[in-house]
């Protein structure tokens, strides 16, 4: 195993409607010793949110056809809910609009897919670190 | 045989009519023709002409009896015993004579006198041909009346002609002649006749004189008409053809002339279906379909190189009442090229929106197969062969990946904000940002940019084409080699355009490719996704530019695009105030 886990302990939310990428991601951050949650879709992520306040959200930005824009409203939710809550959003189809829009709203990485799992992670840890 | 008997036989035998006149007028003797004179005794011309020759004169004059011209010579016959006269037709003679004056009047018109002297030297003809004597001629100016009577001097002649041999007699009465040419007194002809000349025939002569002037000013009005209507004609640039509803072609234009081309030196009389090729098999339909209907009717063609709009229609020609079908072509060549452009744009916009959506579709998938593999490889104890495969299969993935990102690039759908700049301002960040991965290969980039390039461009949109190009250039380069980009201006069929070619030193293009680089997918580099030169393209295509690939001499591979200059940026960039 390439990373050291001893000391990880924080929760971590997963949020895509793609089960097979949740499972992927589930499986990489758990085998680095987090605790991990998995929502695929927006109630379903609301949901947790209202129960647990997670020290990083992983949320794609599309959780529903095509245009959808469901991640921006869990960056809101969060930011009202948890203030110390970390937020990635992932998609694949971003505009510089979109990201904008998701900063604004209090979104901490806005990362464009295809990404190595390596690089999500080197932004997981970093912001879990500044936390 | 007698004196008396001869002469009867003699003037039985002659076809001229023969008589003999007493001093007291009567006619004493005559011959057969005479009788068929019928000479109407009471005329002046026949009493004044008695007159002269019963006084101890010849005279020879011309005389119009009936329908017909005569040539009468009259001598007095000794101790006053009456006079002998001789009536010889002149008919036909009048008739060549009548042919000669028209010929000598078109020559000396077509030597560009003034029109005065052109009558002195038509009247020097009509002396010299007629055998006559007209003794002083006079020649009157545009404003003088037509002189009648005829002693009234006509007050600035613009031309007076004498007969150097004239034995003028005034005594006798000159004749005036006006001479009208289009419904205008172009002139007023004096004559004076003199040993036999007779008024009636000098106003014949002037008569005709002014005749032919009319018609040759018609002519020439007529010419004139028909040259400023060729002219016109001929200036329209579309094919014209007039054809009769036989389809014989009745007039055609220089632009209908062109088209026929040199292959039919004169298509004027033949049918209109010069040959089974276009465009006459469709233009002979068009003139039978026009010919049975009477309705106009409209056609499209296409010849060898260029597509055609016929419209023909029917009328009737006023002058002759015959039937004409008028035919006019329209090269739409390059409206069609667009409407095709226009076509292929909206496919290409459609599929592009297509293959977007495909793969943008494909990139989740990607991205999870990524992940896994990630995940995976976390998971499974640090084993050489398992990691390289695990590279091999993120190898795949990466190209999968790039290809999804070509496809997604070219497909997308550009709102092109054209601005004007300056080469010089998009082409150095490209280079220095392809500089590291030339470094990389061993790969020396060189620039010849000339300055203030200026055109109409997206930077965004160039910068990425130009990208590929260079790029492209240093995958295809052995270390060592370099890559050359040139830009400069110049002229090309009449417009300014800047040239910008890219160059490398690899092995160049394979000549059988050079017809398919452009396309889409196509590509000889392994791991190429085939889409670098479609998508440079599409965005020189977006600057209303072309581009070609080729060989350089030397060797190596050029690909070089040609941009419409914008001068007006230009221009106004490098105006210095005048000062004056």
């Amino acid at each position: 195993m390439v990373h050291d886990t001893n000391e990880r302990t924080h929760h971590i939310l997963i949020v895509d409607d793609e089960e097979l990428i949740v499972l992927a991601m589930r499986k990489y951050f758990e085998g680095l010793g987090y605790r991990v949650d998995a929502a695929h879709e927006l109630e379903e992520a609301q949901a947790l949110l209202a129960n647990r306040a997670y020290d990083l959200v992983i949320a794609d930005l599309r959780l529903t056809g095509i245009g959808g824009v469901e991640g921006l409203q869990i960056v809101s939710d969060v930011h009202q809910r948890h203030a110390h809550t970390r937020v990635i959003l992932l998609s694949a189809f971003g505009t510089p609009e979109i990201e904008r829009e998701s900063y604004n709203r209090g979104a901490d990485a806005f990362l464009h897919k295809p990404k190595a799992m390596m690089e999500i992670a080197n932004v997981a840890m970093n912001l879990l670190e500044q936390s | 045989m007698t004196d008396e008997r001869a002469i009867d036989v003699l003037l039985e035998t002659v076809s001229d009519a023969v008589w003999i006149v007493a001093p007291s007028l009567e006619v004493v003797r005559a011959n057969a023709p005479f009788a068929a004179l019928a000479i109407d005794m009471r005329e002046p011309w026949w009493r004044d002409l008695c007159a002269r020759v019963l006084a101890g004169r010849g005279v020879a004059a011309p005389a119009r009896i009936g329908e017909r011209t005569y040539a009468i010579t009259a001598n007095p016959l000794q101790e006053n015993a009456g006079a002998v006269f001789v009536a010889r037709e002149l008919t036909e003679t009048r008739v060549e004579r009548d042919d000669l004056l028209e010929l000598a009047v078109t020559r000396i018109f077509a030597t560009d006198k003034p029109l005065a002297a052109t009558l002195v030297d038509v009247l020097e003809f009509l002396c010299e041909s007629d055998g006559w004597d007209y003794g002083a001629l006079r020649i009157g100016s545009d404003a003088a009346p037509p002189a009648a009577p005829i002693a009234t001097p006509i007050a600035t002649p613009i031309a007076t002609w004498t007969r150097p041999d004239a034995n003028v007699d005034l005594a006798e009465a000159p004749a005036t002649v006006s001479l009208r040419a289009a419904d205008r007194l172009v002139g007023v002809l004096e004559l004076r006749p003199s040993r036999g000349g007779h008024p009636r025939a000098l106003e014949r002569a002037g008569g005709s004189l002014a005749r032919l002037i009319e018609r040759h000013r018609l002519l020439e009005a007529i010419e004139r008409k028909g040259q400023e209507w060729s002219l016109t004609f001929d200036a329209i640039e579309l094919p014209i053809f007039i054809t009769r509803v036989d389809g014989t072609i009745a007039r055609v234009n220089r632009a209908a002339r062109d088209l026929a081309g040199a292959e039919f030196e004169s298509v004027v009389g033949r049918p209109i279906a010069i040959d089974a090729r276009e465009p006459w098999r469709t233009l002979a339909d068009v003139v039978a379909a026009v010919r049975d209907s009477r309705t106009p009717c409209t056609a499209q063609l296409t010849d060898n190189t260029r597509t055609w709009d016929v419209s023909a229609s029917w009328f009737r020609s006023a002058s002759d009442d015959d039937e004409r079908v008028i035919i006019v072509m329209r090269d739409v060549t390059t409206v069609i090229e667009l409407q095709e452009s226009v076509r292929r744009g909206e496919q290409l916009a459609a599929l592009g929106e297509l293959v977007a959506g495909v793969a943008h579709e494909v990139r989740n998938p990607i991205f999870g197969m990524g992940l896994t593999v990630d995940a995976l490889q976390s998971m499974l104890p640090d084993d050489d062969d398992f990691n390289e495969l695990a590279g091999v299969l993120r190898t795949w993935l990466d190209r999968l990946n790039r290809l999804m990102e070509s496809l997604l690039e070219y497909g997308r759908t550009w709102t092109l904000e054209l601005r004007g700049g300056t080469l010089g301002d998009v082409l150095p960040p490209v280079i220095d940002g392809c500089r590291q991965i030339a470094a990389q290969s061993s790969v020396a980039i060189e620039t010849a940019i000339e300055p203030d390039l200026a055109m109409l461009l997206d930077p965004s949109r160039l910068t990425h084409a130009f990208e590929n190009l260079i790029t492209n250039a240093i995958q295809h380069s052995s270390a060592g080699d370099r890559v050359v980009i040139s830009a400069r201006a110049l002229r090309d069929g009449g417009r300014d355009v800047i040239e910008c070619a890219v160059r490398d030193e690899g092995p160049g293009f394979s000549p059988s490719d050079l017809p398919r680089v452009f396309q889409p997918f196509f590509t000889r580099r392994r791991g190429g996704t085939g889409l670098g030169l479609s998508i440079v393209q599409r965005i020189v295509d977006e600057h209303g530019g072309t581009v070609s690939a080729g060989n350089a001499e030397g060797g190596g591979a050029v690909v070089t695009m040609r941009f419409p200059a914008w001068r007006e940026w230009s221009t106004t960039r490098t105006n210095e105030p005048t000062t004056s």
